[in-house]
């Protein structure tokens, strides 16, 4: 394995799963977010040269993402569904449990949300830390700290109004 | 009811993964490189060909008409038109390095790039496609004195056929789809530019 190839598998092994929960929790759809994942790491590969130097690793990878995402919408036309389909749970093939359930419905929310918001609150919960979230979205600390307030507020509601249903 | 932290807590309970792994990203960017690679390739080359091919037609051919010679000039620009803008496409595709800037800039800078290849789709195509057609026409007069008049007849009804077929039927649903598409997207981008606008 060249040295390329193993500086990209360990910023993959890094960052994959949260960046696959960005593009999920923004497109609602497995293909999509797994095509969106791909052409992300695409470009890192593409880019990885222009990475060497940096400190931070996963805040260029989800800058990337997050303008993937954007431009995949417009390309695509995909948008967000609101109903999702029953295979966004790995093991699918597992009797559907309550917790299974939640996190279905947590999706369901959050594709509800503007798409500015859906890129923040994914990588909130993903305990990305704040600096970081702000240098992604280019959204300056403080103003960020507003809106985190106000979309975590917006998914409880979203949730807690969905659950009562 | 939950609170905001109940719902971090179930969001870590998740199993969702990709399903791609780091090796299949490396061979995919191969693959499509060489197939876009091939695709630009392909078609530069032929247009350089039909410019050649014009080109030695004008310098060997020994025309009656200057409208002849008008005309296969006018071809010639047709050919390298389609030729710089495709290299104009590949770079700034190739150079465009917004993909690290702020989403603001990217939306930026994708809004610019679509709006540029619109234009290019709708009005310059439209100019093209005129200016390809008055070449052409220029070169058929002399196709009046020189062929027999059946032939002249086929050459100039298929040539008129299949630019009316372009102009009036093809050319105008293909802008009626791109305007339908570009005004999405800007609707899209504009949305998108005013949630990532840094105010609270």
């Amino acid at each position: 394995m060249s040295n390329k190839e193993q500086v990209f598998k360990e910023i993959f092994q890094a960052n994959s799963k949260k960046i696959y929960h960005l593009c999920f929790g923004y497109t609602g759809d497995v293909d999509a977010a797994n095509d969106l994942l791909q052409e992300t790491f695409l470009k890192v590969w593409q880019n990885l040269d222009k990475f060497r130097n940096q400190s931070m690793i996963s805040t260029w990878v989800y800058r990337i993402a997050v303008n993937t995402c954007l431009t995949y919408l417009k390309s695509e036309k995909r948008q967000a569904k609101d109903e999702l389909t029953p295979n966004i749970i790995e093991n699918k093939e597992e009797e559907t449990s309550d917790k299974q359930e939640q996190i279905k419905t947590l999706y369901q929310c959050i594709a509800k949300l503007e798409e500015n918001e859906r890129i923040i609150i994914t990588m909130v919960m993903d305990e990305v830390p704040y600096p970081e979230i702000a240098e992604i979205s280019g959204i300056s600390e403080g103003n960020l700290r507003v809106k985190i307030h106000r979309i975590k507020h917006k998914l409880t509601e979203l949730y807690n109004q969905h659950e009562r249903l | 009811m939950k609170d905001f932290d109940s719902l971090v807590g179930i969001w870590n309970e998740q199993k969702t993964a990709p399903v791609i792994d780091y090796k299949e990203v490396i061979s995919h960017y191969k693959e499509s490189r060489g197939k876009l690679r091939s695709k630009f390739t392909i078609e530069i080359i032929a247009m350089l060909l039909a410019l050649g091919v014009v080109t030695y037609v004008l310098f060997t051919t020994d025309f009656q008409f200057w409208t002849s010679y008008i005309g296969l000039v006018i071809v010639q620009l047709c050919c390298l038109y389609f030729i710089i803008m495709q290299v104009i496409n590949i770079s700034t595709i190739a150079n465009s390095n917004t993909l690290f800037d702020q989403p603001q800039d990217h939306i930026q800078f994708i809004q610019q790039f679509r709006k540029s290849r619109y234009v290019q789709h709708t009005r310059n195509y439209k100019v093209y496609t005129l200016v390809l057609g008055l070449g052409l026409s220029l070169y058929f007069i002399e196709f009046f004195y020189r062929l027999n008049l059946a032939l002249m007849i086929g050459v100039v009804v298929a040539t008129l056929a299949w630019f009316i077929i372009c102009y009036v039927y093809l050319m105008k649903i293909y802008i009626r789809k791109e305007e339908k598409r570009f005004n999405e997207m800007l609707e899209d981008l504009e949305r998108l530019n005013k949630q990532f606008k840094d105010e609270a």
